[in-house]
């Protein structure tokens, strides 16, 4: 695919998106997952309070070790725990919003318009499942391979550690890329989960450049405040500990944005190329 | 349904032992460390300007800290009632602190020994107050309540070198306790003084042979004062370049192997050695480690050891060199600048000298030398017994310091602004100036023993020079409320009274 052709299928399959944003119904599961998140946020932070103090603390602990009960260092830990309680979330619950806002945007486009989208998404959730845990694994253990760097190059060359948060950056895109159909896939045309992370594997690189930007576009839009609050350190130097809940509840808002128009573009570039290129 | 009641019953369990598991006091420790963490960044937006803070605004930031042990009180008795046990000494160590800072040592003394009272299980912080009672007791001469007050300290925690808190600063007791000995035992033969420090030898022996590689290396440093101070110039010579040796041998290096080699030269411009050997080890220095921001320090010390032996071209030499060097920290190069416009004078190049002075608080406003430049141009004229050039720099001299004073208002610079402000409107002999600027000076330095000296020698100003004896005992008694609960308050309180009765 040449890349004026890419180029106008990113911007088509977003103005479908964006098309569908007066649709209410559709932006029902991303807020079910804005509204976990939160929830999930809320709690996360009142561990210390008497009831939820059992419940959260073992939960906090097996995220980012021992050291986080301590005040300030759970607020420079939040950012860690926060992005892996959301991927563990997003596997065992949150993909079922995202399975009924593929179905969603699947009818607003003329199709699929038998499916009920919640009961859908609820009936395929073990294969959704499988395909999240696929793809949460892989997330999780890319940041891990930054270790094969030696710590004191990277402590001592800037050059170096923004080369390996760049490649770190982009094997995450990547391997988003490559498993984003996958959803689709297992909801639109009933495959089962392992198929369907092939088939998306094999759709991603048909239409590589476009999927690839698609993903990157939200990912590079969030990395400053991804990047921000990786150093929370400024943060207990200049502000109070407490203000990277504020960057957090900002990410988990303008993830409901770019999530709506990721999820419709993906649904609209899935259905082209399955039905209407063949 | 059955299978909805399942899952809630293995939720329930889950969580029960979950709850078993977890600290009871673990939700009040994380509390207890933000409080205490609030407290102390309260206390922090205080200290920015704390000439501004009224004493019942400290006395605040003091009940924040005290209230900390009852507002999150201990539960249980494991591992996390200790840490939490911890946060609440700590706070009471700061709130101790803000007392000493109001200098009401008899508050402070009371917190110190609820701590001890309450804390004796945690030896770091009982440690840590009886460090704290060894410096109120030093400070106060109480030679033998410091001694043991360390000794205390010492018992009660591990030295380890780099920590920012008490361990840190145990390594260096022995050294200071000797020091102490001497002074406190009026002997001044040399018997007596190996006496004093033989303990400390002992000490720093034994952690040079014991303890990990941070800490020898300063029982080494330490051992060669040890040394230093009993006059075994060799003993402390070895003790150095065995410290430089080891800190080459480490890659990298926890501090600069050529810091060693700067105290060598110090030490043998201290043992009085000749001034060839001074100057040799000072350029092995800079040859052996150019790029070390030491080097740029031996430049200037070898200036100066040249300029002491009158060797001029050389020392000029040694003073540009230091000039070419790469980020020289800002006071070394106001250093550098007003020796080289010194030398200039003397041999008679007063203009080349004049130059360098005039441009030395627009190069370098915020070193010390800057402020010293306008009182050297004073000298030269004094020297030269040009008095009219005298008094025409004097008046340069209180402008520039009035100039400096308006742009940075506070800050240590300043302090030693206003105070040669006060010294410059004496020698202008504008004595009502001076009294008024050095009584401002000691105000603003609050609890700092260096504003008692100033009030005081505000009030011997009044008394000697305006003969005003009213002015002089007001001065005094300001003295005395100001440092109500020490030696020079007292002092202060009586001298106010003999001035008002009169000479007998």
């Amino acid at each position: 695919m040449n890349l004026f052709r890419a180029a106008g299928m990113v911007v088509w399959a977003v103005r479908s998106a964006a098309a569908c944003a007066l649709r209410a119904r559709i932006w029902v599961p991303f807020l079910v997952i804005a509204g976990i998140q939160i929830l999930a946020l809320v709690i996360v932070m009142n561990f210390h309070r008497g009831l939820l103090t059992p419940l959260v603390v073992p939960v906090i602990k097996g995220l980012s070790g021992p050291g986080v009960t301590h005040y300030p260092n759970f607020y420079l830990l939040l950012p860690v725990v926060f992005s892996r309680l959301s991927l563990l979330l997003s596997v065992l619950v949150t993909c079922i919003m995202v399975g009924a806002a593929i179905v969603l945007f699947a009818q607003a486009f003329g199709r699929a318009e038998h499916l009920k989208p919640w009961k859908t998404a609820r009936k395929r959730y073990p294969a959704l499942f499988i395909a999240t845990a696929i793809l949460a694994a892989g997330l999780f253990a890319v940041p891990y391979l930054g270790r094969l760097v030696p710590q004191e190059t990277l402590l001592e060359n800037s050059m170096v550690r923004w080369a390996a948060r760049g490649v770190l950056f982009f094997l995450s895109i990547l391997f988003q890329s490559l498993l984003v159909y996958a959803a689709a896939w297992i909801l639109l045309r009933n495959e089962h989960a392992l198929r369907a992370v092939g088939d998306s594997m094999k759709l991603t690189r048909s239409t590589f450049v476009p999927t690839f930007v698609l993903v990157a576009l939200p990912a590079v839009l969030l990395y400053p405040l991804g990047f921000l609050s990786s150093r929370s350190d400024l943060f207990l130097n200049k502000f109070r500990p407490e203000a990277l809940a504020g960057i957090i509840l900002l990410q988990i808002f303008l993830e409901l944005l770019f999530g709506f128009l990721l999820v419709g573009a993906i649904t609209r570039i899935f259905i082209y190329q399955t039905e209407e290129a063949a | 349904m059955k299978r909805i009641q399942a899952l809630a019953l293995a939720f329930i369990a889950c969580a029960s032992l979950a709850a078993c598991a977890v600290d009871p006091d673990l939700g009040t420790r994380f509390r207890a460390e933000r409080a205490l963490w609030d407290a102390n960044a309260e206390v922090q937006r205080l200290s920015i300007r704390p000439e501004l803070v009224s004493e019942a605004t400290w006395h605040k930031a003091v009940d924040m800290f005290s209230a900390i042990p009852t507002q999150y009180p201990v539960k249980g008795k494991g591992e996390t009632a200790t840490e939490l046990k911890t946060v609440h000494a700590h706070a009471l160590l700061s709130a101790a602190r803000i007392y000493g800072t109001l200098g009401d040592s008899v508050s402070m003394l009371d917190v110190y020994a609820r701590i001890e009272s309450q804390y004796q299980d945690l030896p770091v912080v009982t440690g840590e107050v009886a460090f704290a009672r060894g410096r109120l007791a030093e400070s106060q001469s109480d030679w033998t309540g410091a001694l043991a007050a360390y000794q205390e300290a010492m018992a009660r925690v591990a030295p380890r070198s780099g920590d920012p808190g008490v361990a840190g600063a145990i390594i260096e007791l022995p050294l200071r306790m000797a020091r102490i000995r001497v002074m406190a035992s009026h002997d001044s033969t040399m018997a007596a003084r190996h006496q004093a420090y033989r303990e400390a030898e002992t000490y720093y022996h034994g952690m040079i042979a014991k303890a990990d590689t941070l800490t020898a290396l300063d029982a080494r440093a330490y051992m060669a004062d040890v040394a230093a101070d009993q006059n075994e110039w060799d003993e402390a010579a070895s003790q150095l370049k065995a410290l430089e040796k080891m800190l080459g041998g480490m890659k990298p290096p926890p501090r600069d192997p050529a810091s060693a080699r700067l105290a060598l030269s110090q030490l043998e411009v201290r043992s009085e050695a000749p001034a060839d050997e001074v100057q040799g080890t000072l350029r092995s220095l800079i040859k052996d480690y150019p790029e070390s921001p030491f080097a740029a320090q031996a430049q200037f010390a070898l200036a100066y050891s040249y300029t002491q032996n009158g060797n001029t071209d050389q020392a000029l030499a040694a003073l540009d060199a230091v000039a070419g060097t790469k980020n020289v920290p800002e006071d070394l190069a106001g250093q550098a600048l007003l020796l080289k416009a010194q030398i200039l004078d003397h041999t008679g190049k007063w203009t080349d000298a004049q130059q360098i002075l005039a441009a030395l608080p627009v190069d370098h406003p915020l070193s010390e030398a800057a402020l010293l430049a306008p009182i050297e141009v004073v000298r030269h004229y004094e020297r030269a017994g040009d008095t009219e050039g005298a008094q025409a720099a004097l008046a340069k001299a209180e402008t520039a310091y009035r100039d400096f004073l308006n742009r940075y208002p506070t800050g240590p610079v300043s302090v030693m602004a206003q105070e040669k402000l006060a010294r410059t409107l004496a020698q202008e002999k504008r004595y009502d100036l001076a009294v008024a600027e050095f009584v401002r000076l000691g105000e603003a330095l609050g609890q700092h023993p260096a504003g008692a000296q100033y009030l005081a020698a505000a009030a011997q100003l009044a008394l000697q020079q305006l003969g005003d004896t009213t002015r002089a005992a007001e001065i005094l008694d300001r003295t005395a409320t100001q440092y109500a609960n020490r030696k020079v308050g007292q002092w202060a309180s009586q001298e106010a009274a003999r001035l008002r009765k009169g000479p007998q």
